[in-house]
């Protein structure tokens, strides 16, 4: 198991004995329940953010940036997605369990070079979905909280509401496979323990035992709620094509009109370009503006992956994922 | 603006008010869909109309400026195309603008009816459009258009105006609206809001406390001029390498913001038939200023996030005299990267 660290430390560490150029990792965000990114340069960073400042002044900037980061259950985003823009410098990187997978699928598909990573595992019990909780609460109260030991408190019309911390994670972290990183170098926290879960959530047996019309009419109003940003692909740690297919415009592969079967042929060509590749990291999910529900869609794909190739994504860096591979054992004949 | 009249309209009688409007109209109003979240959207009942909603996430800019707009269809035949206009557009109603989202139609305005070539399509729409504007009391701590300058209880370049006011037992609670028919396009709803009583002598003066309180809740005003003039000078400053940073190019800030306007056009071609239409898009996509040999003015995320500032809080002013931002938070409140745009105005501000 790792070492376990202090996380502002371990930061400190890095960056002033040049170890990495760059840190990425979480600080308060302006709003409520919310964790920004917190991206610290270091003082051999050969592309400084900062060029023209002053020694001292660069100094004090990045001590007082490590002095700002955090780690608790408002730190929702997958930082992996910035590996992509840091790739040829030696950069650290905080990761929840479901983040580290990501990391793994950048390095199976050689996306990033473990050489110049450092891995700051956070173990995690779940992060807070505030929408959720501004519905649990039947108001756009999710813009004013408090937090009060294991419950959120929130001015409602004019009355004080509670929930508790536990009630209002996502779901895909009640569901989490690997609450601990399953790569890091250093653990900034204890682990944390790991429920037995059920192969299929019930959610995913019901889907699978409904009728195709039910399937239907489902899947028809999720993608009705899309507006085409492709906020959830810009998100997604494994959607780093140059030219996506989406953006294929000579000749046009996607149309882009309020017509739902834009947006079905949009994220069908996406599912199928994410399977075994998807890790279920909940980025998408968590980006869209409209409350897509992604979740459903990913889940069913990766079950289906599991199911039919013994494989879950972003585990092992030594495997290879199922569509990146080939077998002279493979029972179809085709591509023997 | 000269108030025609005003009507006092109880919230339980809203709904027969919005179905009468519904009534030779499509409306546009704030709704809350099945998740629970605000939106703007075009209502199929007057129940749906929600007048708990703060700043719906979904803008109002779609009532002018569709998701997908149709600007002529064609049919090719024998070498020969037939090009068909789309039909005019019928007469809308924008229902329940916040302030801040009534000087977001001023953006567009401004932009679309801009010489040589002011757009047709939006000229179109804009015109058939009656637009309602709804007083705000909340405080939304992601709101700032009053550090821009508007009064959320402001009713210019609307043709009529909704004042909420409190009363009765519960004090705090809106329990009426005072209808504030304020243009020729207002007085024309005459049969939607005859029906209701004039305003007496005491909802005169709860509209006036209201608005009065409105004011006093006054907050330093942003200096968009020394903004403006301090972009102009750090276009290639190091500190955009700075503001990209965290900035994943998502698009999401740009598509739910009520002024962004930009558009892709595209085909939709099945056959011998096609229609040219025009989509959102945003400056944050590499895709949106790929040149056609592959060339890219906008080559990084920094000169898209540099971009995104400089048309808000520079281009815009220097053109229109209007800065391309209303305050209303919602780039705030939908970025993944939590990227605020106050805090980058105050960067930019303290930057030396
Ligand atoms: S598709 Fe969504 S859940 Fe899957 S890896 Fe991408 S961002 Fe994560
Ligand atoms: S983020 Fe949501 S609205 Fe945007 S393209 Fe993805 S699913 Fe659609
Ligand atoms: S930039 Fe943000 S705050 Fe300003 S008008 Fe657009 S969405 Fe609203
Ligand atoms: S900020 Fe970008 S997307 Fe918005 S109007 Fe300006 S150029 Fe277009
Ligand atoms: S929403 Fe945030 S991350 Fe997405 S493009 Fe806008 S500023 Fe960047």
């Amino acid at each position: 198991m790792p070492k376990q660290v202090d996380l502002k430390t371990i930061a400190r560490d890095l960056l002033t004995k040049g170890k990495v150029e760059v840190f990425i990792g979480y600080q308060a965000a302006s709003l409520p329940l919310a964790a920004a990114p917190l991206i610290i340069h270091g003082a051999k960073d050969s592309v400084d953010a900062s060029q023209s400042m002053a020694p001292d002044a660069e100094r004090d900037m990045m001590a007082r940036k490590v002095a700002a980061l955090i780690f608790d259950d408002r730190c929702e985003m997958n930082l992996v997605n910035y590996l992509h823009k840091f790739k040829d410098r030696k950069t650290a990187v905080v990761v929840k369990g479901c983040d580290s997978r990501s990391v793994v699928g950048l390095l199976q598909e050689k996306q990033v070079d473990r050489k110049n990573l450092v891995i700051i595992g956070a173990p995690c019990r779940g992060v807070v979905d505030r929408r959720h909780v501004a519905k649990l609460m039947g108001c756009d109260a999710s813009r004013e909280v408090d937090r009060e030991g294991e419950h959120f408190r929130f001015q409602c019309a004019g009355s004080w509401k509670r929930v508790k911390v536990a009630d209002a994670i996502y779901t895909a972290c009640r569901e989490c496979q690997v609450h601990n990183p399953v790569i890091a170098d250093y653990w900034i926290g204890a682990p944390v323990p790991q429920p037995d879960l059920p192969e299929l959530t019930a959610e995913m047996e019901a889907l699978r035992k409904a009728s195709p019309d039910h399937r239907w009419t489902r899947f028809h109003k999720e993608m009705s709620k899309c507006i085409l940003c492709y906020a959830c692909r810009n998100l997604c740690p494994a959607c780093y094509c140059k030219t996506c297919f989406a953006d294929a415009c000579k000749p046009k592969w996607v149309g882009r009109t309020d017509d739902p079967s834009d947006a079905m042929l949009f994220h069908l060509q996406r599912l199928m370009h994410l399977g075994g590749r998807c890790t279920g990291c909940g980025a998408c999910v968590r980006g869209c503006p409209m409350n897509v529900d992604l979740r459903l869609y990913n889940d069913h794909l990766r079950s289906h992956v599991k199911q039919e190739y013994g494989f879950m994504a972003g585990m092992d860096s030594a495997v290879h994922p199922p569509l990146a591979m080939y077998s002279m054992g493979d029972c179809n004949e085709f591509i023997r | 603006m000269m108030t025609r009249e005003i009507r006092i309209i109880p919230l339980s009688e809203m709904p027969a008010f919005v179905g009468a409007l519904m009534q030779g109209h499509k409306v546009l109003a704030p709704t809350r869909n099945d998740d629970g979240l605000c939106v703007f959207a075009w209502l199929a009942a007057p129940e749906q109309a929600d007048w708990t909603c703060g700043i719906p996430q979904v803008p109002p800019k779609q009532a002018f400026l569709p998701r997908t707009e149709i600007l002529f269809t064609y049919h090719r035949e024998k070498g020969r195309e037939t090009i068909t206009p789309p039909p005019a557009p019928e007469p809308q109603i924008a229902l329940g603008l916040h302030p801040c989202d009534v000087q977001a139609v001023k953006v567009l305005d401004a932009v679309f009816s801009a010489e040589p070539s002011p757009d047709q399509p939006y000229l179109a729409r804009r015109a058939a459009t009656t637009l309602i504007g709804r007083g705000f009391t909340e405080q939304d701590p992601l709101v700032f258009c009053r550090e821009l300058g508007i009064d959320p209880m402001d009713n210019r370049d609307c043709d009529a105006f909704l004042v909420p006011l409190a009363g009765g037992q519960a004090e705090h609670t809106t329990s009426r609206m005072a209808l504030e028919i304020l243009t020729d396009k207002g007085v024309a709803l005459r049969l939607a809001y005859d029906g209701f009583p004039k305003a007496g002598v005491e909802d005169l003066a709860a509209i006036a406390e209201a608005r009065k309180q409105s004011a006093a809740r006054g907050v330093p005003l942003l200096d968009m001029a020394v903004i403006q003039r301090r972009l102009e000078n750090i276009f290639n400053s190091d500190l955009w390498n700075r503001i990209h940073e965290p900035c994943v190019g998502c698009g999401a800030c740009a598509f739910l913001c009520p002024t962004c306007h930009c558009f892709d056009i595209q085909e939709e071609v099945m056959g011998q038939d096609g229609a040219r239409v025009r989509v959102w898009d945003t400056c944050q996509f590499d895709l949106f200023t790929r040149h056609a040999s592959g060339h890219n003015p906008r080559l990084s995320q920094k000169e898209r996030s540099r971009q995104r500032i400089m048309h808000k809080f520079s281009y815009g002013v220097g053109k229109f005299h209007i800065p391309f931002c209303v305050g209303c938070g919602r780039c705030i409140a939908v970025c993944p990267a939590h990227n605020d745009v106050r805090q980058i105005l105050k960067e930019i501000s303290d930057f030396k």
